[in-house]
């Protein structure tokens, strides 16, 4: 409906160019690279995870296992490799689908008294279990898997999300803009879809990208305590917990997963620093 | 002859831009030298390139002596023993100007400390101080927050002359206060300044503030100095074509002929009677009010903060319900209304705010913002809707290309233009306008309020103006209403409530605009030395 | 102040009351009969009807869980049936390492956090600026365990001059020197996080006070800027930072488990891993619910040193 004045003035993207230089492009390389070394894994390695290579017993780094293999002749970087996928996915479905629920249970704490009192309170519960505590609480009910490790992220990120857009709700409704228009006889709807969500979002993409670190953090530290992916399956968490018990043997045993886990952590914390700076500079 | 204060062609520069050029200013000992100017002028800059406080990034270059030693570019730990010893800096937000979280007599404790007074001797000083400024000597022992804003600026004051200083930099001392409070600190102002001896570098924007203190008056404008003068020469004859244009804009509290207004005939537009708001645990924010407003009528909401003016214009459009009595818009019962039956009839209703910055969607382009009330009572097509935001922009006398801009591409007088194009986008009956040019410089208020007056007369809106400024009201209203701690005062034609008033708050109020003449403004004085004696 | 904090009381004890009907839950959601499970693969019905009783799974559900509040709230904690012992022991003596871990972590972090932070914020050197935002981002970018492991390689295997495991033999009070070299890599590595999220907080928060009106009154009086800094500006940011480091708490809770069972460091994170592997529920629950009161009495005491620390709520008694 509003097609023409969308058109006539393209707003320009605060962000834009955020991700093209400095920390950003830096976080940018960091999580592509180990995102595209994940997907490509199949290629990148003639060995499958769960391989046992003959006479390969805790071999130190070379040219054919740039990680070494481990105490039962798997290659270490295969197996690295493959659990990048496990992580990736994990926190490509948790994330999201987390901060759509608590984004909605934000926007819907904004509108009513009860709504606020209830989600607030639900909020203060899910928050005092810690996200690897909480692991372990729901790992004790569902058994290891992967499942318990989804619904924790997601726990974990509803919280988060769900404040956030409260809060942020909350302060943008109070600007002068929104009384000018809910006083001209805007409805609640209106406002919402022309002036609340947009003005939010940049917060809510700022916080993803922190939340997909964080993810990251969660995932690994769960599979890392034995309470994640069932082994062998393999994972960046359960790969270092492996290699935990032959740190004399071969070192990059546990440097190549610890690497990676960084590599990701960095690089989203890196992203988010960046489109935080850049939200500050486009805001004035 | 040598100044006690010199600055020699000082400029100042931040990263990208140049703030300050070729400043030349000096001050002597006893003397009041105000620097006017507006908004981005660099008149606040040039104070803290004085006091070496400039932020990091700025660079200063030229020179400024104080007794002819030179304090640009003098070792931190020299600057640390000229500030507060002899050059003082108080300035415009008395509100937080001081540490929340600290006593105040700690506060001033504390330079006494950096300039070396023993502890023993310090409780007595701080008390000496305070009393010196008008606050009782046993409230050293409170935190701010318990300080009105014109206490605070009076601890502000103390704490700038806890050591003697001989110069003070007033930076907008007056700016964020109530007009009685300001008037109050004027008076503590030229009695420090009297006893003290002291050479003040007053700052500001406000032209009657500057006919009440100044001896000298240096112009600024775009980080240079354009004119210097005795006051009273600058207020007789200024010499250059700004400084003239400057003090033409400063609204006036002088009866001005404005057409008389056909009586209201029909129903008024707005009616309220025995309204009473409540806040709970509070006393009440508005108790008693009764008042109309007829069709095609400006009726001006005055009052101090905390008066309750905002609250009467918010009740008024059916955006807070009142405790009790009637609020009748366009003759329907507003609390009686239902959520859509409200929205409908606000579709007549428009509104301005004060801040510039944040009343338009930040997101949203200029016509976007001018078309959303069109957009939200779906009026037109599209097209239709975009033709009409541009002959709303050539109303207000705005470029057309300037409609695909964003608020943060423009001016302030510019986003309040956009502002009201919006408000007038559906033709509204009433203007609600919430102090809509308090933000803004007086050249750029001058403009807006023209601008204003014009669209009134051409579209015949009714409208109720809230203001703090008693001579922006005079400008633009028939009638005004004089509210205090949530009753009214005072109602009637803006020519008697403002030249005649009736009652002894609004003369107060009427009497503590500084007049923007400096004979008429002390001549004012003469009776408060009468009364003191 | 105390209608300020009593008015924080009532969210917390509905914090309380929700998480243990939760973590009573718990067992009641375990696929199978939790007593089958805790009696072990070839107990006798006997055995695992004793088990029934103990655990009260043959009363009403409503009946089962206030015993089970009661027991809590009396310390009557039962007995574990896979870990061995009383629960009560097992978490007593658990909960002391863990205590000690956990007070040198956040000790560690909040030193660090007022040097570092207030260094950062007051400098004006750019490579200082550039050397603190590097290590910061690191220090809260790097998992602890991945931290753990990597402190472990290196001080461990590549320069092995501290133990990377387990506690001293002869107890913790025997000789504080080995003590601290056993103590010194699970600190670093659970207090880095919380340190680094503090400096982070701290230095920001001392820059936004630094651009505050009263700190120019407080340089233009003459007081120095060092002075404004540590004295001025700090004591205005600790009432919220002290939030900040209350909202940590889940962190470092849930750090502490990562770091004990990467150090083998006999606190409650071990035994909390140990439960979980065993399935021994009745533990799990014990350590839950103590991990939220924890959680919960921590806010309630930060939440009252913010109130003390801010005169404005400390008088004010609103806000």
């Amino acid at each position: 409906m509003t097609d023409i004045a969308l058109k006539a003035g393209k707003a320009p993207r605060v962000r834009r160019g955020a991700l093209t230089h400095g920390r950003g492009l830096a976080g940018l390389v960091l999580v592509g690279v180990v995102v595209a070394a994940g997907l490509l894994a199949p290629l990148l390695t003639p060995y499958t995870p769960q391989q046992q290579i003959p006479g390969a017993n805790l071999l130190g780094a070379s040219g054919g296992h740039p990680f070494g293999t481990d105490e039962v002749n798997r290659d270490v970087f295969t197996r690295v490799l493959h659990g990048v996928r496990v992580d990736l996915a994990v926190c490509l479905l948790a994330v999201p689908f987390g901060a759509l629920l608590g984004g909605l249970a934000g926007l819907l704490a904004g509108r009513s008294g009860i709504a606020d009192v209830f989600t607030q309170r639900a909020f203060d519960v899910v928050l005092a279990f810690p996200p690897v505590i909480l692991g372990i609480a729901v790992t004790a009910v569902l058994g290891p898997g992967v499942l318990p490790v989804v619904c924790v992220v997601i726990a974990a990120e509803v919280p988060l999300f769900g404040r956030l857009v409260r809060t942020a709700t909350l302060k943008v409704r109070e600007l002068p803009y929104v009384d000018a228009a809910e006083t001209m006889g805007a409805s609640r709807t209106w406002v919402l879809r022309k002036h609340v969500v947009p003005n939010i979002l940049d917060a809510v993409i700022v916080q993803l990208a922190l939340s997909a670190s964080v993810a990251v953090f969660i995932v690994s530290a769960m599979n890392f305590i034995g309470i994640g992916v069932r082994p062998p399956a393999p994972s960046l968490g359960g790969v270092l917990a492996d290699a935990m018990g032959q740190l004399g043997s071969n070192n990059l045993y546990a440097v190549g997963p610890l690497l990676v886990i960084v590599v990701l952590v960095l690089g989203f914390q890196l992203i988010a620093q960046a489109l935080l700076a850049s939200r500050r500079g486009g805001a004035r | 002859m040598t100044a006690l204060l010199r600055i020699g062609n000082l400029g100042v520069r931040f990263p990208g831009t140049t703030a300050v050029e070729g400043v030349d200013l000096e001050l002597e000992r006893d003397e009041v030298l105000a620097v006017v100017g507006e908004s981005g002028s660099g008149k606040s800059v040039t104070a803290l390139a004085v006091m070496g406080l400039l932020p990091a990034g700025a660079t200063a270059t030229g020179s400024v002596t104080l007794d002819g030693r030179e304090l640009l570019g003098a070792p931190e730990e020299e600057l640390r023993r000229v500030r507060g010893a002899r050059i003082a800096l108080v300035f415009q937000e008395p509100s937080t100007a001081l540490n929340p979280v600290e006593r105040v007599g700690w506060q001033i404790g504390e330079v006494l400390r950096a300039h070396g007074t023993p502890r023993r001797e310090r409780a007595a000083r701080v008390a000496e101080l305070l009393t010196s400024v008008g606050i009782p000597p046993e409230r050293a022992r409170d935190y701010p927050h318990r300080f009105s804003g014109g206490q605070k600026q009076r601890i502000v004051l103390a704490l700038a002359l806890a050591v003697d200083p001989d110069v003070l930099i007033a930076d907008e001392p007056t700016t964020a206060l109530d007009v009685t409070v300001q008037a109050e600190i004027l008076a503590l102002l030229r009695d420090l300044r009297r006893e003290r001896r002291l050479a003040v570098l007053l700052i500001t924007h406000n032209i009657g503030v500057v006919a009440d203190l100044a001896d000298r008056v240096a112009v600024m404008r775009d980080g240079r100095v354009v004119e210097t003068q005795d006051v009273r020469g600058l207020f007789a004859a200024p010499a250059t074509e700004y400084a003239r244009r400057l003090l033409a804009a400063v609204p006036r509290l002088e009866a001005h002929d404005r057409p008389a207004r056909p009586a209201p005939a029909k129903e008024p537009v707005l009616a309220v009677e025995d309204l009473r708001v409540d806040h709970p645990g509070r006393p009440a924010t508005l108790d008693g009010i009764t008042l109309a407003v007829a069709p095609g009528e400006v009726l001006g909401l005055v009052g101090e903060s905390g008066s309750g003016k905002t609250t009467l214009g918010r009740v008024a459009v059916g955006r807070l319900r009142p405790a009790s009595g009637t609020v009748r818009l366009f003759g329907q019962d507003l609390p009686g209304l239902s959520r859509s039956e409200l929205r409908a009839l606000r579709r007549r209703v428009g509104v301005v705010h004060q801040d510039p910055a944040a009343s338009l969607d930040p997101r949203r382009t200029v016509l976007e913002s001018i078309t959303e009330p069109l957009d939200v009572h779906r009026i037109g097509t599209p097209a239709a809707r975009a033709s009409r935001a541009h002959d709303l922009l050539d109303q207000v006398a705005l470029h057309r290309d300037h409609a695909r801009r964003l608020p943060r591409e423009l001016s302030g007088g510019q986003r309040q233009r956009v502002a009201l194009a919006r408000a007038l986008a559906l033709e509204p009956d009433l203007l609600l306008a919430d102090e809509p040019t308090s933000a803004l410089d007086v050249s750029v208020q001058a403009a807006v309020l023209d601008l204003f007056t014009e669209l009134q007369e051409r579209h015949g809106f009714a409208c109720v103006f809230i203001s703090h400024d008693l001579a922006v009201v005079n400008q633009v209203a028939d009638r005004v209403a004089v509210l205090r701690g949530g009753r009214l005062i005072e109602l009637g034609t803006a020519r008697d409530v403002l030249t005649t008033p009736s009652t002894p708050y609004t003369r107060t109020l009427v009497d503590s605009v500084p007049v923007p003449d400096p004979v008429a403004q002390r001549s004012r004085h003469a009776p408060d030395l009468e009364i003191s004696a | 102040m105390t209608s300020y904090l009593l008015r924080r009381l009532p969210s917390l004890a509905v914090v309380l009351a929700v998480s243990s009907v939760l973590i009573f839950g718990l067992l009641r959601l375990v696929p199978g009969d939790p007593a089958v499970t805790l009696a072990g693969a070839n107990a006798t019905p006997d055995a695992v009807a004793a088990i029934r009783h103990e655990l009260g799974l043959d009363r009403p559900v409503a009946g089962q869980y206030l015993h089970w509040l009661a027991g809590l709230v009396t310390l009557d904690l039962g007995r574990s049936h896979i870990v061995g012992g009383g629960i009560g022991s097992l978490v007593g003596s658990a909960l002391g390492y863990t205590l000690l871990l956990t007070a040198s972590a956040l000790l560690l972090a909040v030193v660090a956090a007022l040097v570092l932070g207030t260094l950062w914020a007051g400098t004006r050197r750019p490579w200082v600026d550039h050397l603190l935002t590097g290590a910061n981002t690191l220090a809260i970018a790097v998992p602890t365990f991945v931290l753990g492991v990597a402190l472990a390689l290196l001080f461990g295997v590549v320069f092995p001059v501290l133990p990377t495991g387990g506690v001293p033999r002869e107890g913790l009070l025997a000789d504080p020197g080995i003590t601290a070299q056993y103590l010194l890599l699970p600190t670093i590595c659970l207090a880095l996080p919380v340190g680094g999220v503090l400096t982070r907080y701290l230095a920001e928060s001392l820059r936004t006070e630094l651009a505050q009106p009263y700190v120019v009154t407080a340089l233009a009086a003459g007081i120095s800027r060092r002075r404004v800094l540590v004295r001025h500006a700090l004591r205005n940011v600790l009432p919220t930072s002290l939030t900040v480091l209350g909202l940590q708490t889940g962190a470092v809770l849930g750090g502490a488990v990562l770091i004990e069972f990467t150090f083998s460091w006999p606190g409650i994170g071990m035994l909390i891993e140990r439960a979980i592997t065993g399935r021994d529920y009745p533990v799990v629950q014990v350590l839950l619910m103590l991990s939220v009161t924890i959680f919960v009495v921590l806010q309630l005491l930060t939440d009252a040193a913010h109130a003390l620390l801010d005169p404005r709520i400390r008088l004010g008694g609103t806000r």
